[in-house]
């Protein structure tokens, strides 16, 4: 509703209010508190400056980072969904590669990403390769099990439907489970995503030397807590960015669902 | 032996209820003889094993025991030959009407063109001529059980399975439905098997009526219509008819209220 813009601003722009207050009556440590106006200037800076001086070691490096921290996300992400959707599909569909695959990923999936971290950089170093397989491996599990839900889901009369008028059994995957799964399947993505945005982050804090992560942990050492909101901010419009774009291509895959 | 178009001999079907923790007999020692191009109306109360000696013809599910033939080879498994209309209408939320009736025309190898102009006729046929390039989410209960019939009808099945295909339906939408339905059977010329626990909808639609016995379900009795099409709920004679169907089903309504008030 368009003409409800204005309530999606309400909140955020209490915040700001808020925390504006906060910083100008110096309700907290204002060395560890920036302002609204200090974490815009700092971040301005990191966008836009050319400066080469030591104390701006940031300057001008913004975009570089999230270029960084988008490619990473995008190769991850992608390589987690292709694994994801094929695996949750065949898992929720034919009973011998559930019985195969199901009690590992489930045995797999309580363990933290970070806890591979270790094996990660022995394996990949600190590189690209080792934030990628962290962040395909994280989004891998909402995404495989989202998909499995979608197609075990699949309504029994649907499936007899098709039988009744022809379909042959082995043409019921691609005829009847996979239209039949693909809500769930975009649940599993857009959850998907938002992970490998947490997962970005994490990893390069831990396992790779440049990104956003990376920028945010740097800014930490140099107690520049502007940046670090800034390094936080643009995470958060990216995430939110990546799952707009789900969302626009699931409205289209999915018309027919709409109102259901 | 007998020959009919669909042959059940002495079939049995029991399956362990979980609820129940029992050994539950569903179908028990039921013989029974489909006649080629006749109006077969099931009519019983719930749970007395109607819908699954449909499924059962349908193929969905196999027998305990006994056996079901059509043309005389036995039933393993649903087909094209057979088509069903499901109470919960079971249309392919991700197909638009149009595609919905094209379903089986595709599978059959036949060209989009062909499929198009068969499909077109039948949603001209239940007045949905206007609904073909919407999703089965914005149509009414009526207008997606018409759809399910068409669906099927498009097919050109040799047999209509309908299992209680208009009881989610409001009273008027049921009327016309019938009524529909009997008219496009008319000129269809096809074998229908319906299933209903409404008594009039049983009388109204059959040329016999097999009324069934509370679990396990047998054959009570097969009540042979003889009133002539189209049949008015309001006459005498079907009344009379009527009557007789209602005491065959409440005399096992109350046997079945007297089995669980004695503890059986």
């Amino acid at each position: 509703m368009g003409n409800q813009a204005y309530q999606k601003l309400i909140v955020p722009i209490l915040f700001i209010i808020l925390w504006s207050m906060v910083t100008w009556f110096e309700l907290v440590e204002p060395r560890y508190t920036p302002s609204p106006r200090q974490v815009i200037l700092g971040w301005w800076e990191w966008i836009v400056g050319s400066a080469t001086d030591a104390d701006v070691w940031y300057s001008g490096t913004w975009l570089s980072h999230l270029a960084d921290s988008f490619y990473r996300v995008m190769i991850g992400f992608a390589l987690a969904a292709a694994a994801g959707v094929i695996m949750g599909i065949l898992i929720g569909w034919f009973r011998l590669v559930s019985n195969l695959f199901d009690p590992f990923i489930q045995l797999l999936r309580p363990i933290p990403i970070t806890a591979w971290v270790p094996f990660s950089i022995v394996f990949f170093g600190i590189r690209d390769p080792s934030a990628i397989f962290l962040i395909g491996f994280g989004a891998f599990f909402p995404i495989v099990v989202n998909s499995t839900a979608g197609a075990q889901r699949v309504p029994k009369v649907m499936i007899r439907a098709a039988l009744m008028l022809g379909t042959k059994p082995r043409k019921l995957l691609h005829r009847v489970v996979i239209p039949s799964a693909l809500p769930s399947i975009f649940t599993g993505l857009r959850l998907g995503i938002g992970l490998a945005w947490v997962l970005v982050i994490v990893a390069e804090m831990l396992a790779v030397d440049a990104g956003l992560g990376r920028a945010l942990w740097t800014a930490y050492e140099f107690i520049r807590m502007d940046l670090i909101v800034a390094a936080m901010v643009s995470i958060g419009i990216m995430g939110y960015l990546s799952d707009l774009v789900i969302v626009f291509i699931r409205d289209r895959a999915l018309r027919w669902a709409r109102g259901t | 032996m007998a020959s009919g178009l669909i042959q059940c001999e002495a079939i049995q079907k029991s399956f362990f209820d979980i609820s129940e923790g029992r050994e539950i007999v569903a179908i028990q020692e039921l013989d029974l003889q489909v006649e080629n191009g006749e109006f077969l109306t099931i009519l019983g109360p719930s749970g007395c094993g109607k819908t699954t000696l449909l499924n059962i013809i349908a193929g969905f599910e196999s027998t305990t025991a006994g056996r079901v033939t059509l043309h005389g080879n036995p039933i393993t498994k649903p087909g094209a030959d057979r088509g069903v209309v499901f109470q919960e209408y079971a249309l392919f939320p991700w197909l638009t009407v149009l595609d919905n009736v094209c379903y089986g025309l595709r599978e059959k190898g036949i060209s989009r063109a062909e499929q198009v102009k068969t499909a077109e006729a039948y949603l001209n046929a239940v007045g949905l001529d206007d609904f073909g390039s919407r999703y089965p989410h914005e149509l009414s209960g009526g207008m997606r059980q018409r759809v399910s019939l068409i669906r099927v009808l498009a097919n050109d099945p040799e047999i209509l399975l309908m299992d209680e295909p208009f009881a989610a339906l409001d009273a008027q939408t049921r009327k016309d439905l019938q009524e529909e339905l009997v008219n496009l059977w008319q000129q269809a010329n096809k074998t229908v098997i319906f299933v209903t626990h409404n008594v009039e909808e049983a009388v109204f639609l059959g040329d016999r009526v097999v009324v069934m016995t509370a679990r396990p379900g047998r054959i009570k009795k097969i009540l042979d219509i003889a009133l002539k099409r189209p049949r008015d709920v309001m006459a005498p004679d079907f009344n009379e008819i009527r009557r007789e169907a209602t005491r065959l089903v409440e005399e096992e309504l109350k046997g079945r209220r007297q089995s669980i008030l004695s503890g059986n």
